[in-house]
């Protein structure tokens, strides 16, 4: 699992976009605009990229969207138990820094 | 405002279209929709906000393209060199009289060289007029002949054996150039102009790069009968350097018609058998440039302070030969790719 560690910002965010549920490509988007604050904007061509990717190692997976009919059959993208866990292990490795920085920070320094 | 949105998404399709197949099969159609709604939360910004859209696929779009084509190559290259020679269906010429019209060039080469030497023999400058006049006339001859079959091939879009003939007249084209323009360095000339002559060269060069990619994007067997075609000429060419004063050594131009029958059996086994024949084929065919280019260059006996053509010739030799087969293999992922294959 560690070896896929540490994440890229994007896939970092898209990951955590789908913790909630499955959305779909302009749903995730937006979410990951509204995650970073407006600082990771992905363009189509780059989110979809990433989605291709994370589809090939299993941590997402695709699914039709029953709840809205439109002309193209619309997907929504969900993560995986593996893609779960991807993302936990992503949280332990920045929680982790976060302590040691926590222990050699100065006395009345702390973060 | 929506019909600007509408050329947006069309103009956005179209840079879809780009991507490698099996990308644009799976992705194109959701990206595209997707690209819509976002156009359409903008829309009530006006025509800015659509800009600004536009610009932030736009800016991204390359290094998203070149991306996707470089998973999609190792994707491809991941499978393994061999499968590369493995995959894709086998290319060979059934029927007989096509395979013997593929084989033809060298022999019409070697034969009318050879007749060319039997009639003229002696130094130009002993021969009586009419029998200088008929061997250059049967020595030009298979030159005009190529010509005409590689124009044909090349407007029939290269059947079969059409390889070898477009690849021949290509390479005649290039050898009859470089032999006129020696004439004329001679007397300290430029072929056309200095600039024209570039251009020509450039030209020439475009031509060759032409046949070569079209035929390697059918495949390397295809491409490959196109290096015979040029190795064939580049080849028969080099016994019209034995013939030239002051060698004048047209008992070595005797040579061609052997040389020229093993290059038409060596295309025939080329175009007939399976792999294994095709690389043995090749083989053949550089070995024997090789040797007659090396005989040849031996009668010449250039002082010791003269720079050897030996090297650079054989070097174009061989790069002729290899160009095609090596073009089909190397590209054969990126066709793939391309063609979703």
């Amino acid at each position: 699992m560690n070896e896929n560690l540490p994440l890229s910002e994007a896939v970092f965010f898209i990951l955590l976009s789908l913790l909630p549920g499955p959305k779909h490509g302009y749903a995730i988007m937006k979410d990951v605009e509204t995650l970073s604050e407006a600082r990771v904007c992905l363009s189509t061509g780059t989110l979809y990229g990433a989605l291709k990717r994370l589809l090939e190692d299993g941590w997402i997976e695709r699914m039709d969207d029953d709840g809205e009919q439109t002309a193209r059959q619309r997907k929504a993208y969900a993560l995986t138990r593996l893609g779960k866990s991807v993302l936990e292990a992503e949280a332990t490795r920045m929680k982790n820094l976060v302590a040691l920085m926590q222990q050699r920070a100065p006395e009345g320094n702390a973060i | 405002m929506s019909r600007m949105v509408e050329r947006f998404v069309r103009f956005y399709a179209f840079l879809t279209g780009l991507y490698p197949h099996a990308f644009r099969r799976e992705f194109a159609g959701e990206m595209q929709a997707v690209f819509r709604e976002r156009l359409a939360s903008e829309m009530d910004t006006g025509a800015r906000g659509l800009w600004r859209v536009l610009w932030g696929e736009l800016r991204d779009w390359p290094g998203a393209v070149l991306a996707e084509y470089w998973f999609a190559w190792r994707d491809v290259c991941g499978r393994g060199l061999m499968s590369l020679y493995a995959e894709g269906k086998s290319w060979k010429i059934e029927e007989r009289r096509e395979a013997l019209l593929a084989s033809l060039p060298p022999v019409l080469f070697g034969v009318c060289i050879a007749l060319e030497a039997l009639v003229i023999w002696e130094p130009w400058y002993t021969v009586t007029r009419w029998r200088l006049m008929t061997g250059f006339a049967i020595m030009m001859l298979p030159s005009p002949v190529i010509a005409l079959g590689g124009l044909i091939a090349i407007f029939k879009r290269l059947p079969a054996w059409g390889y070898s003939w477009a690849g021949g007249a290509v390479m005649g084209v290039v050898v009859l150039v470089k032999l006129l323009a020696e004439e004329r360095a001679d007397f300290g000339l430029p072929l056309l102009s200095t600039i024209l002559d570039i251009a020509l060269a450039i030209l020439l060069l475009v031509g060759i790069l032409a046949l070569v990619f079209v035929t390697a994007w059918r495949g390397w067997r295809q491409a490959g009968l196109t290096s015979l075609g040029f190795a064939t000429v580049a080849g028969m060419s080099s016994f019209s350097m034995a013939t030239a004063a002051p060698f004048n050594r047209y008992d070595l131009a005797l040579l061609a018609m052997p040389v020229g029958m093993v290059m038409a059996w060596l295309t025939w086994l080329y175009v007939r058998k399976g792999d294994a024949g095709r690389v043995a084929a090749i083989l053949g065919y550089g070995v024997m440039n090789a040797v007659v280019f090396l005989v040849i260059a031996n009668a010449w006996n250039l002082p010791p302070d003269r720079p050897s053509p030996v090297i650079p010739f054989l070097v174009a030799l061989t790069g002729a030969l290899l160009v095609g087969p090596v073009a089909g293999l190397l590209g054969r992922p990126l066709r793939k790719v391309i063609q979703g294959a």
